[in-house]
This record gives C-alpha cells, structure tokens and sequence, in this order.
C-alpha cells in the first residue's frame, strides 16, 4: 500500500499539498506542520519583479469562506532565489514554484531563471493573472492567453509545468489549450472572483475592491470542475478548493485528480495536512487498494468495469 | 527565551464579564514562555463558520493563568462571550515579536481594544519594578470596569480617560497621555488607526513602540493578508510584528 503517486511529472510520496498563497515561500510553517504529510510544497505567486500587493484591508471573512485580495505580493524571482534557495533546497520534498507574469514573455523569463534551480521539481503557472497587453484581461480567461503563456513557458524549460485554472464556462477549451501547449497537468480551481460592499461607506470593501472568494463552499465547484475535465480528457489534475477535512481530499481523488491542494482550510488549522495523509492511507487500507492510483476517477462509471 | 508556535487544547478556567463589552478569558497554563506583546489565534469552533481564527494578545496573572482580553465587536467575539468554564479551546501560540524588555520608565497608552495588549506589559513592568503608567481610554464610563481583575490582579498603576468625561480624564487617552509623558522616556502603544496616527503626529519625539492590530488569515506569516507598508518596506503584522518601533510606521498606512 503507497501514498505515492506520479502526478504531471512530478513524483510524489503523498497526494498532499499545499495550495499557493497559503502556505508562504515553503518553510515557515516548520513549528507547526508535519512536513511528512506533504507530497510537495508549493511556493506563493512569483513574478519577475519585486510587487508590493494591494492596499488594506485584503482580508474579508464572510460566511464560511474568505475573499482576499493580496495582490500577488512577492520579492521577484532574483530574491525569491537568493532568500529561499538555502532552506527549499534542503527539504526531502518537491517544490513547486508558483509562477505568474503581465505578459508571456514575463512568465518564460521567470521559468528561465527557475530552470536553472535543481530544487525547483516543478513549475505551477498562475493564469489568474492580467495580461497588460490586452486590456487586463486574465490569461486563463481565453484560448490565446493561455496558450501564448504555456508554450512561452514551455519553451523556456523542460521541468513540469502544472496550469492552474479558476472556474470558467469555456474551461475544456481552456485546459485543451493547455495540455497542447505542453503543460504536463492542470490545477483546478484558483479562487472564485468576489466583492463585497460596505453600505455605510458605499464602497467595496477590500482595498483593491475585487478579490477571490476560497474556503468551503468552493469544494462543490472544483469537484464538479475536476470530476468534468477528468471525464472528457483523463489528463493528470490536482484538486483545490475548499478542503476543510479528510474525507474532502478523498472526495477529490474519486473525482478524478491524482493530488490535492489545501489552502484556507490548512491555513486555520496546520494539522489538516497530517490528518488528511493519515486519513487517505486508512481509506486505502480499508478498500484494499495499493496505490492511490488506484482511486482516482472511482466516482466515474466507466472506471467500474 | 521565547517558545515556538505550538498547538494547544487549553482549558478554559474562567470567562468573565469586565465590562460593556469586555471579557476576561482564562486558561490554564500550559506552561509557555511568552513575551508581553505576542498574541494566540483562537479557533472559534471546529466548524467552517465562523472559519478564521481569532488574533488576540495574551497575558499571564501573578499565579501564571493565561488570560485574553477582549471585546464583542462581530460573530467570533460574539460566540466566545458564551464560552464556559471547563471548555477546551484550540489555540496555536506564542506568535509574532512580543515587546523587547523595557528598563527605562514607560508610558502604556491603550485605547478601545488596544488595551488589550498593554495589559501583559502593564503586568511585567510591575512584577519587575520598572517605573510605569497605564493610560486607558474608552468613549465613556462601564465599557472596561476599572475594579476588574484586569487592573487588580496585580493591583496597576493606572489613569482612565473617557471621552464624555463620565469617569476618570475627561478627554481622550491622548489628551491624558500628554499630561504625564514627559515623566517617562518611552511609550508602547496600542488602539485604533487613527488614535496611533494621532499620536504619531502629536509626540513625534517620543521613544515609542506601537503594537499594531489588523484582520489576519494565518497568523504565521503564510498568507500575507495583514502586511502593511512600513519604511523598511512591506512587513507582515503577525510576524515581522504585532510591535514595531514608531520610526518605521508610515501614518498613511495604519488605517
């Protein structure tokens, strides 16, 4: 019986990860999580340079979920290196950068630059982002954007590349585009768009008004998300969205994705990681399955013949 | 020496009414080396709603009990004030940098909630002898009883203001603040943005340290969801902070 499992060309030893954004540049949270229970660590958005993020307030809770608007604050990938390579390179895990860009061209010199880090295992690719030439539109919300920065990317490395979607109605085209532009896997979902408004001050709330909606309820759309993309292409899909407990992350497996990611919900409480590892290896032992491979799709019909 | 960030299951010793709107939460002690100025996020429940933790500075009694002070301002705070004796709560502290140890005689000015986090200081710099004053400042008399244990257990050197003037300083605790700073030779901090703005413009001189509150995701510096502009650059309230020296804090940046 294995936790391990192969996933976008990335091994591995178990199907749980951080989601981006949560979880820092990869070693902060030492004191607190069970590194073991990560099959990867997964690294906040980095970009070519330096971003200060958006203004206070970039925190709202609302009920049972969080919008954030953090505005992809991060050092630039020259400091990202620089600060983080030491301790990211000292962990037994992958690590998977999180990247992102105003333009394909960004996006390739930040793959560049990674491409010539060892440690770096894999590259996940932010196309929640706007694309500056062309009205601010995100990447990931059409066939070109996305396409454009993939095989930008594509051609700047050989390491793994993982798209990350948000929910969208054209998202088969979408992920079509990527798998063709040579992304090894997609990461479904990002954070919902959200706002939300202050009646005394008739303003939207957060500083840079818009934000992402994460937590629990968005597990129902990314499941529907990763159940559907699985069904119509069987690519290699990493879960994310809303994952509070275990069985949440079990319930992504039989979806069809072959990893999860947790992110608000591991944020509130660090030891959902081991649990959710102790969890699934109880849920293979109990159904006699060796691998998780084994599991995944399980909740389609044609994977019971 | 401080501790690492740890997860506990505290026992509730004690939740009691010190005011309007003020609690005094108790805990056992489980036995954790803390600095004044360092805060626990508290779990509200196990459930997803409501789903953040809560930010809150903690203090230590005389006899080594834990306790939060806080005040019913939405639905977590809310939910706490119903919190009983005997009840286990999940916490993760100690967190962030707490207050450096302060030799010299120091002015605590704290307002609204802000009181909260002098509370801890207030106790040490009594329990080592070191000359202080703690100003408290609320909009009027009741919202924080003064014959509480928050004041009592030590017994404080402390001067209330109320804005209404219906107990203690008629003003605001800047207004009484003003008139005994020039007794101490540094000041902490803590209250709404615009009462630490005020203090800024109003004693620029003053050797201050501000402990700054803001909403937070994690509480560990993961998230970046309280970072703030500063001159040294963007720093994370929860980790960089919650206590920064006055000289860095950008007066724009604190609302």
């Amino acid at each position: 019986m294995t936790l391990e499992i192969e996933t976008g060309g990335v091994q591995l030893s178990t199907p749980i990860l951080p989601a981006s954004g949560t979880f820092g540049w990869g070693t902060e949270l030492k004191n607190l999580v069970d590194y073991s229970a990560l099959g990867a660590v997964v690294t906040k958005g980095i970009s070519l340079h330096p971003r200060k993020g958006n203004p206070q307030p970039r925190l709202l809770e609302v009920p049972c979920g969080l919008i954030n608007s953090i505005g992809l604050q991060n050092p630039g990938v020259d400091a990202f290196i620089q600060n983080y390579e030491k301790e990211l390179s000292a962990l037994s895990m992958p690590v998977i950068v999180n990247i992102f860009g105003e333009s394909p061209q960004e996006y390739a010199e930040v793959a560049t630059k990674l491409s010539n880090c060892h440690w770096v295992s894999g590259l996940e690719i932010n196309l929640s982002c706007p694309n500056v030439h062309a009205g601010g539109l995100e990447f990931g919300s059409n066939i070109t954007g996305v396409r454009d920065v993939i095989q930008a990317v594509r051609n700047s490395t050989n390491k793994p590349l993982w798209a990350k979607f948000s929910h969208s109605t054209h998202l088969f085209h979408l992920v079509e585009a990527a798998l063709e532009a040579g992304s090894n896997a997609v990461v479904l979902l990002n954070t919902l768009p959200a706002l939300a408004i202050n009646i005394k001050s008739k303003q939207p709330v957060l500083g840079a008004r818009r934000g992402g909606l994460s937590g629990p309820p968005l597990k129902y759309v990314a499941l529907r998300d990763v159940f559907d993309v699985y069904s119509r292409f069987k690519c290699h899909i990493v879960g994310v969205g809303g994952i509070i407990k275990p069985e949440d992350a079990v319930e992504f497996i039989l979806a069809g994705a072959r990893a999860v990611e947790i992110g608000t919900g591991a944020m509130v409480h660090p030891e959902l990681f081991i649990k959710c590892r102790n969890f699934m290896s109880e849920y293979l032992k109990n159904g006699s399955y060796e691998s998780v491979e084994n599991m995944v799709g399980l909740a389609h019909d044609d994977q019971h013949v | 020496m401080r501790d690492s960030p740890t997860h506990f299951q505290l026992t509730i010793t004690g939740n009691e009414k010190v005011g309007d709107r003020f609690f005094l939460l108790s805990f056992e002690n489980p036995g954790v080396s803390f600095r004044p100025g360092q805060f626990a996020m508290v779990a509200i429940s196990g459930e997803p709603y409501p789903l953040l933790r809560r930010p809150f500075a903690v203090s230590r009694t005389p006899e080594g009990t834990l306790q939060i002070l806080y005040r019913v301002v939405g639905t977590g705070t809310r939910l706490m004030s119903y919190w009983k004796k005997g009840r286990k709560v999940n916490v993760i502290f100690p967190l962030g940098n707490g207050f450096e140890k302060i030799q010299n005689a120091c002015i605590l000015v704290g307002g609204g909630s802000g009181v909260a986090s002098m509370i801890a200081l207030a106790r040490e710099l009594h329990s080592r002898g070191t000359p202080y004053l703690l100003c408290v400042g609320t909009k009027k008399s009741g919202e924080l009883d003064p014959h509480s244990s928050v004041f009592q257990n030590p017994p404080l050197n402390v001067k209330f203001a109320t804005e209404d003037g219906s107990f203690g300083f008629h003003g605001t605790v800047l207004d009484l603040a003003e008139q005994h700073i020039h007794s101490f030779t540094c000041a902490a901090v803590c209250g709404p943005p615009a009462m630490m703005t005020a203090f800024l413009e109003r004693f620029p001189d003053v050797n201050a340290m501000f402990s700054l509150e803001n909403h937070m995701g994690c509480g560990t510096g993961v998230c970046l969801g309280c970072a703030i502009e500063t001159r040294n650059g963007m720093m994370r309230v929860c980790v960089d902070g919650p206590v920064f020296p006055g000289k860095i804090l950008l007066p724009e940046h604190l609302k």
